[in-house]
């Protein structure tokens, strides 16, 4: 080949390239923590152009809802597998999400909230790091001790909502909470197990019910700030 | 005016000034046990303390109310380096804990069961 079909190839490729990491999806880290913070804020308009329908606000939610639920079950799959670099990186998008989820609330119920909220949150993930590491030991009691930590977080976290929002019972959302982190448990336990089936499975049926919390956040907020949301 | 009805008028007048001065020792009493000290407020909400940091005269009585569906609690200190001037103990929502300051200094506290629930209490000298 040429110097010149090089050189050209080269260009080529360096064209291709810069187009795609244009694209969304293909954006860096940085970028893809602005999308993620943007949907975040969409919820209730902060964002330009966003929409603030009521509709609007379950989508976000249960969005944001569900790519945790994916996002931490690709963390825990990678931590079982021994793969570091892997967990690392679904760790880091988790933590996105995470923020996401904070700025979402905090658009609704100011910063403060938001900075309550976040530490609060990352808690709850760090238990199921903590059951999946258990499992992976085969340490018992701490796998027992993370699942207790998981209930009693539940309970913090139904008190959290029923402080934002008094128009959800902090029973119900502990009741749902807990729910959440039995259904992960089983999606560790799936994993570590090797049953792939079972454990996508589990996935799915987490993803699915973590729509209960996000559809009764959702709708209470909208009651509760109807001047923040269209329709 | 006759012997009795001086003795009557002397009464009286005793007992008008017996029960005047009980009523000014009363309100002594109630001046002199009312909490001369002055009180301060945090409230406990959405797992945080406001106002996150209280700048208070030595004296003051902080009264901490929790207005979460959860327990917390007020424990001197940081997470990482708990102190031993006070803690609460864990107390839920409708429940308040007071204590008071009589050092000057800074007085950092947390929440045992929500770590990063933090605040400061700043003592400063009487009468800044």
């Amino acid at each position: 080949m040429s110097k010149f079909s090089k050189l050209s190839a080269a260009l080529f490729m360096g064209i291709i390239f810069a187009l795609l990491v244009s694209v969304p999806g293909f954006s860096q880290e940085g970028d893809m923590k602005d999308k993620m913070m943007k949907k975040g804020m969409e919820m209730t308009g902060m964002a330009p152009n966003s929409d603030t329908s009521a509709c609007a606000v379950r989508k976000t939610l249960n969005l944001l809802l569900a790519e945790h639920v994916f996002l931490g079950a690709m963390a825990t799959y990678a931590a079982l597998n021994g793969n570091q670099q892997e967990f690392d990186a679904a760790a880091a998008a988790l933590d996105i999400n995470s923020q996401a989820i904070a700025a979402a609330n905090g658009s609704v119920y100011g910063q403060a909230a938001a900075d309550a909220f976040l530490p609060l949150w990352r808690k709850h993930i760090g238990y199921l790091v903590d059951y999946t590491q258990a499992v992976a030991a085969g340490d018992a009691e701490k796998q027992e001790q993370a699942r207790q930590n998981l209930m009693q977080y539940a309970k913090d976290f139904g008190a959290f909502i029923y402080s934002a929002s008094p128009s959800l019972p902090a029973e119900a959302v502990t009741a749902l909470v807990e729910e959440h982190g039995k259904l992960f448990l089983v999606v560790i336990d799936e994993q570590a197990a090797g049953n792939d089936k079972a454990a996508f499975t589990a996935v799915m049926k987490a993803a699915d019910q973590v729509q209960s919390i996000a559809d009764a956040h959702a709708q209470a907020v909208v009651q509760q700030y109807p001047e923040k949301f269209q329709n | 005016m006759k012997h009795s009805e001086r003795i009557i008028a002397f009464v009286l007048i005793l007992g008008g000034l017996y029960f005047a001065a009980g009523a000014v020792w009363s309100y002594s009493a109630s001046v002199d046990d009312a909490p001369g000290n002055d009180t301060a407020q945090v409230s406990i909400k959405l797992f945080r303390f406001d106002p996150e940091v209280l700048v208070v005269p030595v004296g003051t009585t902080v009264v901490w109310s929790n207005g979460d569906a959860i327990e917390h609690s007020v424990t001197s200190g940081t997470p990482e380096s708990p102190g031993s001037a006070f803690d609460s103990d864990f107390f839920t929502e409708g429940q308040t804990w007071s204590y008071m300051f009589t050092e000057p200094g800074e007085y950092p506290y947390f929440c045992r069961r929500h770590n990063s629930m933090q605040g400061t209490v700043r003592v400063v000298p009487g009468g800044e």
